[in-house]
C-alpha cells in the first residue's frame, strides 16, 4: 500500500486545510488523519501518520501524540466492519450486554478481535450519544440502533452480501 | 402541550433544507440582528434573557458573553461546543440533524454579537454524518447571503467551519476542546487565562453549547424579557431534555421548566412512564456526571416538596438529597437495574475518558472502577466502599478540570444513596450474581409499588 492521496483525497485535504488561518495548519490534523483512515484501509500505520505530518508540515511526533489519544483512530489493522458497541451505563441498563454476547457468539470473536475472513471487528466503545436509541453500535459512519438479535442478524448479513459482491 | 421555541418546526416535511425553514420563519432574528441591532444591544437581549449554558455547567450566558477582550487588530472567535459526550446526552444531535439552519442562525446572530468573522463548531467525531449535514446547510445560508461576506449588505463577514472530533468525552471541556481544534491532544488548560482573553490561537474565544446557541434565535426575535417571562426564577427559557433508560418514550424533549419530575417520567406527553409497567428505582437527571437519586428523592425534595424539572429544585438539597439538571441527559432505572453495576459502567468511562494529566484523577478513576468491577464481581469486602469513599473525596476539587468531579460525584451518590446496595453484594457474592436487590425501600412515594 502507497501512503499517498490521490487526487480527490488531495482535494478534500486542501479544503480541510483552508478552513484555518495562514499558519494554523496544524489545526487540520484530526480531520486530515480521519481522511487518511478513509482513504487508506481503515486503519493508520506509522508511514500514514509520517505522511500526513509532511503534508502539514509538522513534526511526525505531533501527529503521534494526537492519533494515539483519540479512540477513533485505528492504530492496527481491523476489520471492513467495525462493529463498535456501545456499553456505558444508559445503554448497559437498556440490554448491551446481550447483544455483545450475541455478536462475540455469531462472529466467534471477542473484543478487539477481527474474524479470520476479515470482514468484522468487534469493539466495545463508550457512549456514542444514542443514549435513547440503545442498544447500539457504531459501523463505519453510521449508528445502528434499536438492536435486537435478529437486527444483528440481519445487519451482519447484509455486510456479507456487499462484501461478497465486491 | 408546553411552550416550544426551539423543536416547534421539527416535524415540518423538508425543515433541514433552507427554502422550507426560511418560509418558516426562519433567519428572522438575522436580519433583526444585524439591521437594528448592534453587538452590545444583542448582549444585553441575551443578559435580560437569563439564558444559561446548555451544556452542563448553567452559566449565565450574556455574562459571559460580556466577559470577551477585544484587543485592538486581534481577531475573535466563537466555538459551537458540539463534543456532546456525557452519557445519557444526546439533544446536540437532534438539533443538528433535524433544524440545522436553526444553528446556523443561532451561530450568525451570535457570532455578530462577539465578531466573530471565523465561526468553528466542534462536533464529536462519531457523529460522522452530521458534518454533512451542516456544511450543506452552509452551502445553503452563504448561496442565500445569510453567511460569507458583506452578509444581507451590513459588512459583516461571517464563515463557519465544521471540525470533526477523534472521539474524546474530555474535549468537550472547553479548554480541551481549543487544544483539539489546534489540532493538539485534548489536555484541559490551567486557567487563567480563561478563553475570553486567551482561547483559540490565543485568541479572545467564546465557547457555547449548541442548545444555547440556538436559544439565540427565540431570545432575539421575542426579545430577553418575554424570553424571561418562560420558564421560573432562574431557570428561564425552554430546555432540552434527552431521556433514556427503563422508559416507554425516550428521545428528545423541550420543556419549559415548570412542569414536575414525575409528569416528566409518568406522563404520555414525555417518557410515558417506566417501560413494562415496572417500578422507577432511580434516575440520573442531568447526565451521567450529576448524583443519582433514589426515586423518593426524585420525585419529593427532602422537605417533601414536590420537585420540578428545573436547575434549582432539581440542586435542591445540594448533593446530600438533590442532583442537578446538568446537561438536561435523563436516565431513568426501573426497579430490575443494578447500582452497583451501573455505577461501574459510569467509573469505566471516566477511567477511559480522563486525559491523564493530574494524577488524583488519572490514578483515581483507574482504582474506582477496579474496586466497583471487584464489588459487582462477588469478590468485594466492607472496607471497599470506604476506600471508594475515600478515593472519590481526594478526587473532587484537585484537579485541572471538573472531569475529576465528574468521575467523583456517579460514585459518591451511588454510596450516599444506596449503600446497602453495595452492602448487600459484599455480603452475597454468590446471590448478586444472579439477583439484583432489587427496590428495598428506595420506593417511590407517589407510585407506592404494591
Ligand atoms: C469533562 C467535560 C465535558 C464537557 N462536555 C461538554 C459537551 O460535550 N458539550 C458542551 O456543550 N459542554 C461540555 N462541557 C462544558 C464546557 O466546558 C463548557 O462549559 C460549555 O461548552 C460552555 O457552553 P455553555 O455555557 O453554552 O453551556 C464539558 C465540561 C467538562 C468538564
Ligand atoms: S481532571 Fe482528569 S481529565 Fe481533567 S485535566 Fe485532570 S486528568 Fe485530565
Ligand atoms: S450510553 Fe450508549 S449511546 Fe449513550
Amino acid at each position: 500500500m502507497v501512503y499517498i492521496f490521490n487526487d480527490t483525497q488531495m482535494a478534500e485535504f486542501k479544503r480541510l486545510v483552508a478552513r484555518y488561518p495562514e499558519g494554523k495548519q496544524k489545526s487540520a490534523l484530526l480531520p486530515v488523519l480521519h481522511l487518511a483512515q478513509e482513504s487508506f484501509d481503515g486503519w493508520l500505520p506509522t508511514e500514514a501518520l509520517d505522511y500526513v505530518a509532511s503534508l502539514l508540515q509538522i513534526e511526525p511526533i505531533e501527529v503521534y501524540e494526537v492519533a494515539t489519544f483519540y479512540s477513533m483512530y485505528n492504530l492496527k489493522p481491523v476489520g471492513k466492519y467495525v462493529f463498535e458497541v456501545c456499553q456505558t451505563g444508559p445503554c448497559m441498563i437498556s440490554g448491551s450486554d446481550s447483544i455483545i454476547d450475541y455478536i462475540k457468539q455469531v462472529l466467534s470473536i471477542q473484543p478487539g478481535e477481527t474474524t479470520k475472513d476479515g470482514l468484522f471487528t468487534l469493539k466495545l466503545v463508550e457512549c456514542l450519544g444514542a443514549c435513547g436509541y440503545a442498544p447500539m453500535m457504531q459501523v463505519g459512519k453510521i449508528y445502528k440502533e434499536h438492536l435486537t438479535k435478529e437486527k444483528v442478524d440481519a445487519i451482519i448479513a447484509e455486510y456479507r452480501q456487499v462484501a461478497n459482491k465486491n | 402541550m408546553g411552550v416550544k421555541l426551539l423543536l416547534e418546526k421539527a416535524n415540518v416535511p423538508g425543515i433541514r433544507s433552507f427554502e422550507v425553514y426560511r418560509r418558516e420563519g426562519g433567519y428572522r432574528s438575522v436580519e433583526k440582528a444585524l439591521k437594528e441591532m448592534n453587538p452590545e444591544s444583542i448582549v444585553e437581549e441575551v443578559k435580560k434573557s437569563g439564558l444559561r449554558g446548555r451544556g452542563g455547567a448553567g452559566f449565565p450566558t450574556g455574562m459571559k458573553w460580556s466577559f470577551i477582550a477585544k484587543p485592538e487588530g486581534v481577531p475573535r472567535h466563537l466555538v459551537c461546543n458540539a463534543d456532546e459526550s456525557e452519557p445519557g446526552t444526546f439533544k446536540d444531535r437532534y438539533l443538528m440533524e433535524f433544524l440545522p439552519h436553526l444553528l446556523l442562525e443561532g451561530l450568525i446572530v451570535s457570532s455578530f454579537a462577539l465578531g466573530s468573522n471565523d465561526t468553528y463548531i466542534y462536533i464529536r467525531g462519531e457523529y460522522a454524518w452530521i458534518p454533512d449535514i451542516l456544511e450543506e446547510a452552509i452551502e445553503e445560508a452563504k448561496a442565500a447571503g445569510f453567511l460569507g461576506k458583506n452578509i444581507l449588505g451590513t459588512g459583516f463577514d461571517c464563515n463557519i467551519h465544521v471540525q470533526r472530533g477523534g472521539g474524546a468525552y474530555i474535549c468537550g471541556e472547553e479548554t480541551a476542546l481549543i487544544e483539539s481544534l489546534e489540532g493538539k491532544r485534548g489536555n484541559p488548560r490551567i486557567k487563567p487565562p480563561f478563553p475570553a482573553i486567551q482561547g483559540l490561537w490565543m485568541r479572545p474565544t467564546v465557547v457555547n453549547n449548541v442548545e444555547t446557541l440556538a436559544a439565540i434565535v427565540p431570545i432575539i426575535n421575542m426579545g430577553g424579557d418575554e424570553y424571561a417571562k418562560i420558564g421560573v426564577g432562574r431557570s428561564t427559557g425552554t430546555k432540552l431534555i434527552s431521556a433514556c433508560g427503563n422508559i416507554n418514550k425516550p428521545g428528545v424533549y423541550e420543556i419549559d421548566m415548570t412542569i414536575s419530575v414525575e409528569e416528566f417520567i409518568y406522563s404520555d406527553e414525555y417518557c410515558g412512564g417506566i417501560k413494562g409497567g415496572k417500578k422507577l428505582k432511580a434516575c440520573i437527571p442531568g447526565g451521567s456526571s450529576v448524583p443519582i437519586l433514589p426515586a423518593n428523592l426524585l420525585l419529593k425534595t427532602a422537605k417533601g416538596e414536590t420537585r420540578y424539572m428545573n436547575y434549582e429544585s432539581l440542586s435542591d438539597g445540594g448533593f446530600a438529597t438533590g442532583s442537578m439538571l446538568g446537561s438536561g441527559g435523563f436516565i431513568v432505572l426501573d426497579e430490575d437495574q443494578c447500582i452497583v453495576k451501573n455505577t461501574l459502567t459510569l467509573a469505566r468511562f471516566y477511567r477511559h475518558e480522563s486525559c491523564g494529566q493530574c494524577s488524583p484523577c488519572r490514578e483515581g478513576t483507574g482504582w474506582m472502577e477496579k474496586i466497583l468491577y471487584k464489588i459487582e464481581h462477588g469478590k468485594g469486602s466492607m472496607s471497599d466502599i470506604d476506600l471508594l469513599w475515600d478515593i472519590q473525596r481526594k478526587i473532587e476539587g484537585n484537579t485541572i478540570c471538573p472531569l475529576g468531579d465528574a468521575a467523583a460525584w456517579p460514585v459518591a451518590a451511588a454510596i450516599r444513596h444506596f449503600r446497602d446496595e453495595f452492602e448487600w453484594h459484599i455480603n452475597n457474592p454468590e446471590l448478586s450474581q444472579t439477583s439484583n436487590f432489587g427496590l428495598q425501600h428506595y420506593a417511590d412515594p407517589i407510585h407506592v409499588p404494591a
